[in-house]
């Protein structure tokens, strides 16, 4: 029911579901939705922060190759003191807690490559402690080394020199021990091999035999000197192991498996990140199509509403005119009957005077006709008294009766009583000439249309309303005809002449005076106005006399369509309706209409608003 | 040069250890073959912030019991340290090691006796919470000084995070780099000044090469860059008898057994203000303490006048903070 109701209000089917909105946003949520996300999909890529950590591991490898080098020119003396092995530790940690740090950020996600990349890099890390740890020990061994290596001369010195008090027998082996094992152990620190240790070992196992029979005195340098000895070879060995152990740490290919690993990472990135791209502009040409197509259909929508819509409001509109007129004629039809029936009732009088007039007359006709008669009857030629006293008799009836009419007058009264009802019937003609040219219900078309001819016929219409109560003035210069719809523009024209009587009550003082003009306005517009002394229109009604609906009349007695319905009139007609007013002074209604006929639309409106 | 160009182009690449780089960038005339570099002139720091962390170091709103501040143990108008063999924090507890200095701790490699703590900001973040230091916590220390709406005001203007446990410890740890002591008579001979030693000290410098002192004692800190087993040459702690757990040093931190007994080398700039010596504080003057390490670290002997000759080369290593020189030490 509800759905018949729809289709005959609109004119359309109407296929709308109740939860259609709410299923329409849905989608389109989903829609924006996937939008997003593609859009954060193809932009997952940090490349800030890969280039960051790209140039990081990069400086990580260098620092960590000088640092490589430092050690080195330690071993070989090159440097004096640890600062340069110390230095890149700050570095070389803070560089790893940035990498962890980044590590969350950057490849926190799920991913073998990720998976791979955070296990390199805690790798690494140990790695690196793991270096660091060495590199300790090894400055450690290297410091006790260099101070043991360097002070071994020194100690044979003072081991040979303990052996001063022995005497030189015994003195000789010892001394040439004390010779050899430091030749061995120089032997062997400038070439630290296995081999040279060996000979080291069995030189101060030597010595140490010869020394448990001297005496203290010799004893004590020549134990200092087997002990520095025996620390060279310690931290020799202990030093060449770390720096091998040193060496073998993965470190700078962990950085390379790193590096590596980064690389194929941004790369797998990357490739994800292009095909992201493609999938995020296909949806979107995707979700453009979908607009075009919704704003096509949309559009469509819309046409087809707004055709039919105008179309129903164009035909509104007529009916609306039509039933404005129709309106005005029946306040009008009251007024109309009274103007016909006052003639009507004169020619009536009249007729029924001529009637009575007219029965002497008819007697006249019976006497005539009687005597006529007598003068042919063959009985009086035979009886000439009796004719003769006939015809006599007769005679002055006749006579009596003529002479009665003569005298009367009776022909004269009806010769003037038949002009008086012809008069009266002339009149009601008129009325309904112009009843007739008010609504030219017979020529809707646009015509040519004097507009003199148009206030008269309206005067004629608006007899009734101005009769005893206005005075009409009439200012009328000649103007060439307008194009127009002669009905509407009568229509227009009564309207104002309704206000303007409107606007001066019967009950006032001052006599009521409607002027009316009708002048040239420029080289092709005439101008009409209706000019009245009446009670003026306040300023907040000024402004809305030409609104729909809008009356200041009580309901029932006006539709308020009136002046809205004139002023689109004139305005299809390419004309305008100026309104100049002064309360208690009166109102000026200028209708303004062209002489030539507007182009185009106007005029195509104008037979619109022409009832079919 | 190599070694130079490296370290500019590491400085220059890397940002975020700048100011530490800045602060160790060796400079053209340190090339030499000299063994122990001269202590830059100034530290590139946040004044405000090193301002602060001086407004903490001497808090004793820091401790548990409001008795002890940094400067209780570290005092700056001494030797950065105290005069005790092991501190009192507190309620009179006596510490575990000798107090270090904290003039010139930002030369050393690590921190701490044991090298436990990597960072100077982690080096001030101990003491507060060891029961037989400062025997407080950060929270308790946040808690105390958001009372302290003048220090909160000022506090806020450097650190827009506020106070807390970090940024405090960042500031004090600002305010410890800042403690360098320029300037010292040996840098000017370094720097080329010769006239700013005499003879003794110079002689003195080389027994100190030659006797192998250098080969621990180097770098811009004369120590402080590495660790060093204690007792290289001779059991130290066995002579020493009244074995402790902090004896047992880098042990301690890494459970590894060659690491026992292995210290931080302490820096030797101050030596001369910093008494008494070692972990334990169990050298009471330098003599002492050239004998112990001419015994177990070393591994020989040397004449009195030899060692004599090297005290008076330490005297020379005493620099100026804030433009006035330390206090003078008794002349040896």
């Amino acid at each position: 029911m509800t759905r018949a109701n729809d289709r005959s209000k609109t004119g359309a089917p109407v296929r709308r579901k109740p939860s259609s909105a709410l299923v329409n946003g849905a989608i389109g949520l989903v829609l924006v939705a996937v939008l997003v996300l593609l859009v954060a999909k193809a932009r997952r890529i940090d490349a800030d922060a890969h280039g960051e950590v790209v140039v990081l591991l990069r400086q990580l490898k260098q620092v960590d190759a000088e640092w490589n080098l430092d050690v080195l020119r330690t071993k070989t003396g090159l440097h004096s003191h640890y600062d340069a092995l110390t230095q890149p530790l700050p570095l070389l940690l803070s560089a790893q807690d940035t990498l962890q740090d980044k590590a969350g950020r950057l490849w926190g996600g799920q991913g073998a490559e990720a998976a791979v990349i955070r296990q390199l890099l805690t790798r690494s890390r140990q790695v690196l402690e793991q270096k660091m740890e060495l590199t300790e020990r090894f400055k450690s061994h290297h410091s006790i080394l260099r101070n043991s290596s360097r002070y071994l001369p020194t100690a044979a010195a003072e081991a040979l020199g303990g052996l001063d008090a022995l005497a030189p027998a015994a003195r000789e082996p010892v001394a040439r021990a004390v010779r050899e094992v430091l030749t061995r152990a120089l032997e062997y620190l400038s070439a630290p091999e296995s081999l040279h240790a060996s000979r080291v070992k069995d030189g101060l196992d030597h010595l140490r035999e010869l020394a448990v029979s001297l005496p203290a005195v010799a004893a004590a340098p020549l134990a200092g000197f087997a002990a520095h000895v025996e620390t060279t070879l310690k931290q020799e060995e202990a030093s060449d192991r770390l720096l091998a152990e040193l060496s073998a740490l993965p470190m700078a290919a962990g950085i390379d498996d790193l590096s590596d690993a980064v690389a194929r990472q941004h790369a797998t990135l990357l490739a994800a990140q292009r095909q992201d791209r493609w999938l995020l502009i296909g949806y979107c040409l995707l979700l453009l199509a979908v607009l075009a197509t919704v704003a096509w259909r949309l559009f469509r929508l819309n046409r087809d509403e707004l055709s039919r819509t105008t179309a129903k409001l164009k035909e509104s509109q007529m009916h609306l005119v039509q039933s404005a007129k129709m309106a005005a004629l029946g306040q009008m039809v009251a007024g109309i009957a009274h103007e016909i029936n006052t003639p009507l009732a004169y020619v009536k009088g009249t007729l029924e005077l001529i009637g009575e007039q007219v029965s002497p007359v008819t007697e006249l006709v019976a006497r005539s006709k009687g005597f006529a008669q007598l003068m042919r009857d063959p009985q009086c030629r035979e009886d000439r008294e009796q004719f003769a006293r006939e015809f006599k008799l007769r005679f002055r009836g006749f006579e009596a009766l003529s002479q009665e009419v003569a005298d009367q007058g009776v022909l004269e009264a009806v010769d003037e009583m038949l002009k008086d009802g012809l008069h009266g019937i002339q009149q009601i003609s008129e009325i309904i000439t112009g009843l007739k040219n008010f609504s030219r219900l017979d020529r809707a078309t646009v015509s040519e249309f004097s507009v003199s001819e148009g206030l008269e016929s309206t005067l004629v219409l608006a007899r009734n309303l101005t009769k005893n109560r206005v005075e009409i003035r009439k200012d009328f210069r000649s103007v060439p005809k307008v194009q127009g719809a002669p009905s509407q523009i009568n229509q227009v024209f009564l309207n104002l002449i309704t206000n303007a009587v409107q606007a001066m009550p019967a009950n006032r003082a001052e006599p009521g005076i409607i002027t009316l003009r009708i002048l040239m306005e420029g080289r092709d517009m005439v101008r009409v106005e209706v000019q009245d002394n009446g009670s003026g229109i306040p300023d907040d009604v000024l402004s809305r006399i030409f609104d729909p609906f809008f009356t200041t009349k009580d309901v029932g007695q006006g539709s308020g369509m009136g002046l809205s319905i004139s002023f689109k009139i004139v305005q299809e007609h390419g004309g305008m309706i100026l309104v100049d007013s002064e309360p208690g002074v009166g109102t000026v209604f200028s209708v303004l209409l062209p002489v030539r006929p507007v182009q185009g639309e106007g005029r195509r409106s104008v037979g619109a608003l022409v009832p079919a | 040069m190599v070694y130079a160009s490296c370290l500019t182009r590491v400085a220059g690449a890397v940002s975020l250890c700048l100011p530490l780089l800045t602060l160790l960038r060796v400079p053209a005339w340190a090339q030499g073959d000299e063994p122990i570099r001269p202590v830059p002139a100034e530290a590139r720091v946040d004044a405000r912030k090193a301002a602060l962390g001086e407004r903490l170091f001497r808090d004793k709103r820091l401790s548990g019991d409001g008795a002890v501040a940094c400067a209780s143990c570290h005092a700056l108008d001494g030797g950065g340290s105290d005069s005790q063999a092991l501190s009192r924090g507190v309620k009179g507890r006596r510490g575990l090691v000798n107090a270090p200095t904290v003039f010139n701790s930002v030369f050393n490699f690590r921190q701490f006796w044991d090298g436990r703590a990597a960072t100077l900001e982690a080096q001030v973040a101990e003491p507060v919470s060891n029961p037989l230091e400062m025997g407080s916590n950060w929270d308790d220390v946040v808690a105390r000084l958001l009372g302290d709406p003048d220090f909160v005001a000022a506090f806020n203007a450097s650190y827009r995070e506020g106070v807390n446990p970090a940024t405090l410890q960042n500031a004090l740890a600002t305010f410890v780099g800042t403690l360098v002591t320029p300037n010292a008579r040996f840098d000017k001979y370094l720097r080329g000044d010769m006239q700013a030693l005499t003879a003794d000290e110079v002689r003195g410098y080389q027994l100190f090469k030659s006797y192998g002192c250098v080969s621990c004692h180097q770098g811009v800190n004369v120590g402080g860059n590495m660790f060093q087993q204690f007792g290289v040459m001779g059991d130290y702690f066995a002579s020493r008898g009244n074995p402790s757990p902090a004896d047992l040093g880098r042990y301690n931190v890494t459970r590894n057994d060659a690491d026992r007994h292995v210290f931080k080398v302490p820096g030797l700039r101050n030596v001369a203000l910093t008494a008494p010596y070692f972990h334990d504080g169990s050298a009471r003057t330098l003599g002492e303490a050239l004998d112990v390490m001419f015994k177990y670290q070393l591994g020989r002997s040397a004449p009195q006048q030899d060692k004599e000759l090297i005290i008076k080369f330490l005297h020379t290593l005493t620099g100026e903070y804030r433009g006035k020189p330390l206090p003078a030490a008794p002349a040896p």
